[in-house]
């Protein structure tokens, strides 16, 4: 069983509970269990997610380094698309890039470039995926 | 709790904060990825090329997302996003969480208020600080 705490943050007052223990409080009276009815409705209301956000610590020690781990091959990953940002983007717009041991895999769909960088790098679990969009121009995105 | 995220290239010639995370997928595995930390964004939304890798069933379709182009087709999926802490921790975030079906309509993960809303939030270009700062730790603004 792992450490249970609360905090205060942002006015809200919550609970961290573990992965074993989801002892974490709600952000409002409806908790999360008692919300199951939203999974059988058609055009939910996304600000009732809001109130429906469960937040946990991980806190297991073996979980935690593979979570380390993998985040530090996904960051050598990330760093070498910034370091080759400029040619990358020029030549594959609209379509979707895998970096996967350090090295470019492309293909028109999203699970096609994975597939290419597991075959290439199965040990590398962390993969970095991107769309290209078609065009270059500033954005606004605010959902 | 403190969040740290990155100054990020993207395919526009801008910089971006971005933060690394990592998203659940239906088969019980964890994808690492990056979200954009958009401080006007009302929720989190997930890019198609995201959702395509995820294999979730979604919960509810035609939820409606509105930007400057528009309604975007989108659907609703139940996961969980994490981030690593600088106390060598990590958090998660299980919750329902929005993603657009078609590829130009979002070109990255993009993290909204329900999440951004519990922490400070640090979109600081001239000092390259990208942080999600809660509980113990909190920002002082000083006057040199």
């Amino acid at each position: 069983m792992g450490r249970e705490t609360e905090v205060a943050l942002a006015g809200c007052h919550i609970g961290v509970g573990t992965e074993t223990q989801p002892a974490f409080a709600s952000l409002s009276a409806q908790s999360w269990r008692d919300d199951n009815t939203l999974a059988s409705q058609q055009g939910v209301d996304m600000q009732d997610n809001q109130d429906r956000l469960v937040m946990e610590e991980v806190t297991d020690p073996e979980e935690l380094a593979n979570i380390h781990a993998r985040r530090a091959r996904f960051e050598r990953n990330a760093a070498w698309l910034q370091a080759h940002a400029s040619e990358v983007y020029t030549h594959h717009r609209g379509q979707c890039i895998c970096i996967a041991g350090e090295e470019l895999f492309v293909a028109d769909t999203p699970e096609e470039a994975i597939a290419l960088a597991t075959a290439a790098h199965p040990e590398d679990d962390g993969r970095l995926l991107r769309y290209i969009p078609r065009e270059k121009l500033a954005r606004i995105y605010a959902h | 709790m403190h969040i740290n995220g990155v100054w990020s290239l993207c395919d526009d010639d801008v910089l971006r904060p971005v933060i690394y995370g990592e998203i659940l997928t239906g088969s019980g595995l964890w994808v690492p990825t990056e979200f954009l930390v958009d401080t006007g964004a009302d929720r989190t939304v997930l890019s198609a090329a995201t959702l395509a890798i995820l294999h979730l069933q979604p919960l509810a379709t035609q939820v409606h997302l509105g930007g400057l182009g528009g309604r975007a087709t989108s659907m609703v999926v139940e996961t969980q996003i994490r981030f690593n802490h600088g106390a060598g921790g990590t958090v998660t975030f299980r919750g329902y969480y929005a993603a657009v079906t078609e590829q130009e309509a979002l070109d990255i993960n993009v993290l909204g208020r329900e999440i951004t809303g519990l922490f400070a939030v640090i979109v600081d270009r001239p000092g390259q600080v990208v942080a999600l700062l809660g509980q113990r730790h909190q920002y002082i603004i000083v006057q040199t």
